[in-house]
C-alpha cells in the first residue's frame, strides 16, 4: 500500500530544492515595524471573488503564480478555493452529526453551522456586510486575507494608489499581506483557531483533523499567487525569518486562544485539545516506549501540555529582552499549571494572557531586527542542539525538523558562501523519514498516531544534523 | 485433617494431624489490625474471631493436609492437594514476588517508590498485616495471594475444620456461621466469592485496593473486564466443582451435582461486577469531595473505560460509527459491567425483568450523565448515582443468586444478547464478558446434559477465543510479559462487527439443538 506522507512534510523537501535561487542580493530591506491587525469586525462591505476575477486583471489564466493570474492560481491550485465545498462531503456532515449530537443525518448541514463557516468561509460571516456578487460558496476567497475591498477595489489599480501610505490603505480595509507578521496572524486566526473558531477536542473527536500549524512550512507549500523572489527581496533571511516569526505569532495565538478556552462560560475544562494527541490516544503497548522514557517531572500519565506550539520558543536565541524572558518564565508556569488534573482555570487565562501579551512585545523586536547570519548560525547550533525535544515526542522532534530546514534555508539564502553545509540537506531527510516511520504502514489519514515514534532513531539523526553543521554547531 | 470415607484413619494422616493439630493449637493468638472486621458472634457466646495470618506453606500446606492427593481408594470432602495446585501452578502465589521483579522494579522507577514496601501494592498483591497478627513463618514477602487472603485470615477454624475430633460440630455448622464465628470465608456463596475476587479485580476503595492512573502509566497492567467463573478457572481452580466431587462428599454436603454451577456463578458474579464496580466509583466520588488538593476533587482517570482514550487514532473508525452519548471525546466510563445485564435480570426477576431493565436503563443514565457531564466527570453527581446503582445491583446479585441455576437454554440466550443491547458496538471489555459466558454456560450444558459436541457451535468458540483471546493467561510458568503484549494486542485488534457476526452463527447452531 502506498505510504501517505504526513500532510505537513509533502512539500518541504520541494521547498528544499525551489529554495535554491542564488542570484545576487539587493541590499537588505528591514520592514519599519509590524503592519497594523485588523480586530474583529468591520463594516466594510465585502464584495466576493468574481470582483477580481476579471481577465485583464488577476484572471489571467497564466502560469501558476504569474503576474496577473492571482485568482487563477487561487482558483485551480488553492485549497482554500474549495473550503467550503469540502463541508459538503460525508465526513463534514458526520462531524457535524457527532458534534452537535443530531439524532439523524439529515440536519447534519456542516455548509451551515456558523462554526465550520468561520474558517470555511469567513470570520463574522452572519453579521458581514455582502456585496451583491458575494457568495459564501467561494470559500475563503481574496478579501479574507487582502481585507474587504468596497473602498479598495476600485482604487488599487489607480495609478496614485503606488503613492499612498500604508495607513492610507488600511483605513481603506486594504491588509498588508506582504507583512510577515501581519500575514501570519491572519492564517493563525483559522489555522491556530480563535476564541469563536476553536477546532477543540470535542470537534476532533467529531472527527475534525487536529491544527498543526507551522507558518514557513506552509508558506512553503501553499500555492504561491506572488513570487518568491519578491518575497526573498524584502527579507533576504525570508525562511529563518518566516520561521521564527510564525513561531512567535503561533505561539501568541495559541496562548490567546488558551485564555479564550479558560474563561469562555460554561466551556468543557480542562480543554483536552490543549495536550498532546498521542499523549493519551496511543494503543497500549508492552513493551512500552513511554514506560523507558519516563514521564518528564510530571506525574506517570499526566498528558504534557503545549507540544506543538510552544516547545521551540527557548531556541530562539538566548534569553536577551525582557519580553522574552517574561514569556518563558509565563510557560514554564502554564507547562506546570497544566500538567496537574485540574488545572485553576482563573489562573490558567491569567498567566496564558501575561505571556500572551510579553510575547507581542517579543514579535515587536523581532519584526524589526536585521537579517543576521551570524544570529542564524547561532540559532542552527542552538536548534541542533535540542536532544530533549527529540527525546520529548513527536510533536516536539517535527517542530525540531521544520525549524532546522526552515532556518538553514534562510541562513543559505542569507550568505550563500558560508550558508551551505554539505550533507545537511540529507541528513534532515533521514530526520524526516524516521518522523515519517513514527506512523504505522499503510497509512491512510492525518489522523492517524504516531504510535511507532523512536527517539533513538531521530536522536542518531539529530547528531548527524550536528556533524554537518561542525563549526558552526558544537556538538554537546 | 480432612473427613475421609474409606479406611478412615490411616496412621501417618492421623499423626499428622495430631501434630498440626497441637502446633495450631499453641500459637498465640493475634490481635491484627487493619484487617476486616469479621461479623460479630451471634448471641455473645464467644467473642468474635481475631485475625490472624497463617503462612500458606507451614500452615496448609503441610504433608497430611493439603499438600498432596490422597490415594486413589481414600475419598475426602477436599481434594488434598490445593496448596500444592496454588504452589505449583497458581499466579496468586507470586503474586508479592513480581513486585520485586522486573516488572516491579520498573514500576518502582517510574513511580518514584518502593513497590514492594507500599500497602497501596501489597493490599492485593500479598498481605497487609499487623506483625503480632501472623504467625513466626509468615514472609510478607514471600506471601503472595495466600490461603489466608480468600479463606479468612482467622486462627479460630485452622483447628475445628480439620480435627476429626470436632469433625461432627464442625460439618453441623451452616457455611455462614463458619464464616461468622470462625471466619473461614463462605467461598461456597458465589456472591461472596465474586466480592472477594473482584475486591482485587475490579477495585475495593475501603480495603484500599485500587490500581490507580499513575500506576498504569508506570506499567501495571490493565485489569480486563472480571468474570468470576472463568477467572476462577484459569487460577486454575484448586477446588472441584459440585458435580466433580464423589458421590459421598456430594450428599455429605448436600451438593447437587445436576446444578449449572459455573453458569450461576457468571450470573451472580455479574451482579457483584457491577456493585463492586460502582461501589468503587462511589467511593472514589465521595473521595474527591472531601479532598483538599485541587487534582483530588477530579476522578483518578483509572476509573474510566482505558480504551476510551487509549487507542490510535484512524479514520474513519468505529468508535465515530458508534456516536457519543455526550460530548465527542468525554472520557467513557467502562460498559464491560453492564454487559450481561439483560439475562441476569431475566434470570432475577421473571415477570418484572422488563420493568427492572428499565430501572437499570435509568440508573446507568445517570451515571453517565454524571461522568459526561464535564472532563473526567462531576463527583457531586457521579457518587450518589453509583451508589444508587450500586445498591440495585446488590439486589439484583441476592435475586439472581436465589434463582440461577439449571434453566436449559441460557447458553443460547447469551449468545442472542448483542441484538437485544442497545449498544450497538460491543467494545473488547464488553465482548468478553459475552464470549466468556456463553462459553462457560455452553460447556457446563453439554456436559450436564452429557450432550455429543456442536461442531457448529465448536467452531464459532474457538473463531471468539481466537478473536479475544478468552484463554487467561494462567499457571505461573507464563510469561508475564508476553502475554500482556498478546493481550493488548487483542484489544488493539477488536473488531466489533466480526464479533457480532461470529456470535450470531454461534446463536444460530445452539438454536439447532
Amino acid at each position: 500500500m502506498q505510504r501517505t506522507l504526513p500532510v505537513l512534510f509533502t512539500l518541504s523537501v520541494v521547498m528544499a530544492a525551489v529554495a535554491g535561487d542564488e542570484g545576487a542580493r539587493p541590499t537588505p530591506v528591514v520592514p519599519a515595524g509590524a503592519a497594523p491587525r485588523r480586530e474583529e469586525g468591520t463594516d466594510l462591505q465585502y464584495q466576493g471573488v468574481t470582483t477580481c476575477a476579471a481577465a485583464a486583471c488577476h484572471n489571467g489564466n497564466g502560469p501558476r503564480g504569474s503576474k496577473g493570474s492571482e485568482y487563477t492560481t487561487w482558483l485551480a491550485h488553492d485549497p482554500h478555493s474549495r473550503a467550503y465545498a469540502v463541508l459538503s462531503e460525508p465526513r463534514s456532515r458526520a462531524m457535524v452529526e457527532n458534534y452537535r449530537r443530531l439524532k439523524t443525518p439529515q440536519g447534519a448541514r456542516a455548509d451551515k453551522d456558523p462554526l465550520c463557516l468561520g474558517c470555511h468561509v469567513q470570520p463574522s460571516l452572519p453579521d458581514l456586510r455582502r456585496g451583491e456578487r458575494f457568495s459564501a460558496a467561494d470559500g475563503v476567497g481574496c478579501e479574507v486575507c487582502h481585507g474587504p475591498a468596497e473602498k479598495w477595489l476600485p482604487r488599487h489599480y489607480r495609478n496614485d494608489w503606488r503613492g499612498l501610505s500604508q495607513a492610507d490603505k488600511w483605513a481603506l480595509g486594504w491588509a498588508d499581506t506582504r507583512d510577515l507578521g501581519a500575514r501570519a496572524e491572519t492564517c493563525a486566526g483559522c489555522h491556530v483557531g480563535r476564541g469563536d473558531a476553536d477546532v477543540n477536542h470535542a470537534l476532533i473527536a467529531a472527527g475534525h483533523p487536529r491544527l498543526r500549524f507551522e507558518y514557513a512550512n506552509y508558506l512553503a507549500r501553499y500555492p504561491r499567487h506572488w513570487r518568491l523572489s519578491d518575497e526573498r527581496r524584502r527579507y533576504p533571511d525570508f525562511e529563518a525569518r518566516a520561521w521564527e516569526v510564525g513561531q512567535l505569532v503561533s505561539a501568541g495565538a495559541a496562548l490567546e486562544l488558551l485564555q479564550a478556552r479558560a474563561t469562555r462560560p460554561g466551556a468543557t475544562w480542562p480543554e483536552f485539545a490543549e495536550y498532546e494527541c498521542a499523549a493519551c490516544h496511543h494503543d497500549l503497548q508492552e513493551p512500552s516506549e513511554r514506560q523507558e522514557r519516563g514521564f518528564g517531572g510530571r506525574r506517570p500519565g499526566a498528558p504534557p501540555w503545549g507540544t506543538w506550539y510552544y516547545p521551540l520558543l527557548p531556541t530562539l536565541g538566548p534569553a536577551r529582552g525582557e519580553s522574552q524572558t517574561e514569556t518563558l518564565a509565563a510557560l514554564d508556569e502554564l507547562h506546570t499549571l497544566m500538567a496537574r488534573r485540574a488545572p485553576d482555570q482563573a489562573r490558567a487565562a491569567r498567566t496564558a494572557g501575561r505571556a500572551a501579551a510579553s510575547l507581542r512585545r517579543w514579535l515587536t523586536a523581532r519584526e524589526s531586527a536585521e537579517a543576521d547570519a551570524r544570529r542564524l548560525e547561532g540559532l542552527l547550533s542552538g536548534l541542533a542542539a535540542a536532544d530533549d525535544l527529540i527525546m520529548a515526542n513527536w510533536e516536539g522532534a517535527a517542530q525540531l525538523y521544520l525549524g532546522l530546514g526552515a532556518v538553514s534555508r534562510g541562513l543559505r539564502d542569507l550568505d550563500p558562501a558560508s550558508g551551505e553545509r554539505p550533507g545537511l540537506a540529507t541528513s534532515l531527510q533521514g530526520l524526516r523519514r524516521d518522523l515519517d516511520g513514527a506512523f504505522p504502514e499503510g497509512r491512510e489519514s492525518p489522523y492517524d498516531s504516531p504510535n511507532q515514534f523512536d527517539p533513538s532513531a531521530l536522536q542518531q539523526d539529530l547528531r548527524r544534523v550536528r556533524r554537518c553543521l561542525k563549526g558552526v554547531a558544537p556538538e554537546r | 485433617m480432612k473427613v475421609m470415607f474409606t479406611n478412615p484413619f490411616p496412621r501417618k494422616r492421623v499423626a499428622a494431624g495430631a501434630l498440626a493439630w497441637v502446633v495450631l493449637t499453641c500459637l498465640t493468638w493475634g490481635n491484627g489490625q487493619g484487617q476486616p472486621a469479621p461479623r460479630p458472634a451471634a448471641g455473645g457466646d464467644r467473642p468474635g474471631p481475631q485475625p490472624y495470618y497463617t503462612a500458606a506453606r507451614q500452615g496448609c500446606g503441610r504433608a497430611g493436609c493439603h499438600a498432596s492427593p490422597p490415594a486413589k481408594d481414600e475419598e475426602f470432602v477436599c481434594r488434598c492437594d490445593e496448596y500444592a495446585r496454588w504452589a505449583e501452578n497458581d499466579k496468586h502465589a507470586d503474586a508479592t514476588r513480581v513486585l520485586s521483579g522486573p516488572y516491579g522494579r520498573k514500576m518502582a522507577r517510574v513511580l518514584g517508590y518502593d513497590v514492594t514496601r507500599t500497602e497501596a501494592c501489597l493490599r492485593c498483591h500479598g498481605v497487609v498485616t499487623d506483625p503480632a497478627a501472623r504467625d513466626r513463618n509468615f514472609s510478607a514477602e514471600d506471601e503472595g495471594v495466600g490461603c489466608c487472603a480468600c479463606h479468612g485470615a482467622y486462627k479460630d477454624w485452622y483447628d475445628p475444620h480439620g480435627s476429626y475430633l470436632q469433625a461432627d460440630k464442625w460439618r453441623r455448622l451452616t457455611n455462614a456461621e463458619k464464616e461468622r464465628r470462625y471466619g473461614m470465608t463462605d467461598l461456597w456463596d458465589p456472591t461472596r466469592r465474586a466480592a472477594l475476587c473482584a475486591s482485587c479485580h475490579i477495585g475495593n476503595f475501603e480495603e484500599g485496593k485500587f490500581v490507580t492512573h499513575e500506576m498504569y502509566a508506570a506499567g501495571h497492567p490493565p485489569l480486563p473486564g472480571f468474570e468470576a467463573a472463568t477467572f476462577g478457572d484459569a487460577m486454575p481452580r484448586h477446588w472441584q466443582l459440585a458435580r466433580e466431587k464423589p458421590a459421598r462428599v456430594r450428599a455429605l454436603l448436600g451438593l447437587d451435582g445436576q446444578e449449572h454451577e459455573q453458569t450461576r456463578l457468571v450470573l451472580v458474579g455479574a451482579a457483584v461486577s457491577l456493585r463492586e464496580s460502582m461501589r468503587l466509583l462511589a467511593r472514589q466520588s465521595a473521595a474527591c469531595l472531601e479532598s483538599e488538593d485541587p487534582d483530588g476533587k477530579v476522578l483518578d482517570y483509572a476509573n474510566f473505560d482505558c480504551a476510551s482514550c487509549h487507542h490510535d487514532l484512524k479514520a474513519p473508525r468505529w468508535r465515530q460509527r458508534r456516536g457519543f452519548p455526550g460530548v465527542p471525546g468525554q472520557v467513557l466510563p467502562a460498559s464491560w459491567p453492564v454487559a450481561l445485564m439483560a439475562p441476569v435480570i431475566e434470570r432475577a426477576y421473571g415477570e418484572d425483568a422488563a420493568r427492572q431493565a428499565e430501572v437499570l436503563r435509568r440508573h446507568w443514565e445517570q451515571v453517565e450523565a454524571g461522568l459526561l457531564s464535564r472532563p473526567y466527570g462531576d463527583p457531586a453527581k457521579v457518587g450518589p448515582a453509583a451508589e444508587a446503582l450500586a445498591r440495585w445491583a446488590d439486589d439484583l446479585a441476592v435475586a439472581v443468586g436465589r434463582r440461577a441455576s439449571d434453566r436449559p437454554g441460557i447458553a443460547r440466550a447469551l449468545a442472542r444478547l448483542p441484538r437485544r443491547t442497545s449498544d450497538p458496538a460491543p467494545d473488547y471489555d464488553s465482548a468478553r464478558q459475552i464470549a466468556w459466558a456463553v462459553s462457560v454456560a455452553y460447556r457446563e450444558e453439554q456436559h450436564l446434559g452429557r450432550k455429543a459436541p456442536n461442531p457448529r457451535a465448536e467452531q464459532a468458540l474457538t473463531s471468539l477465543a481466537g478473536q479475544l483471546k478468552l484463554a487467561l493467561p494462567s499457571g505461573r510458568k507464563t510469561d508475564l510479559s508476553a502475554g500482556l503484549a498478546d493481550a493488548l494486542r487483542a484489544r488493539r485488534a477488536h473488531d466489533p462487527e466480526r464479533f457480532r457476526q461470529t456470535l450470531a452463527e454461534l446463536a444460530e447452531s445452539l438454536g439447532d439443538e
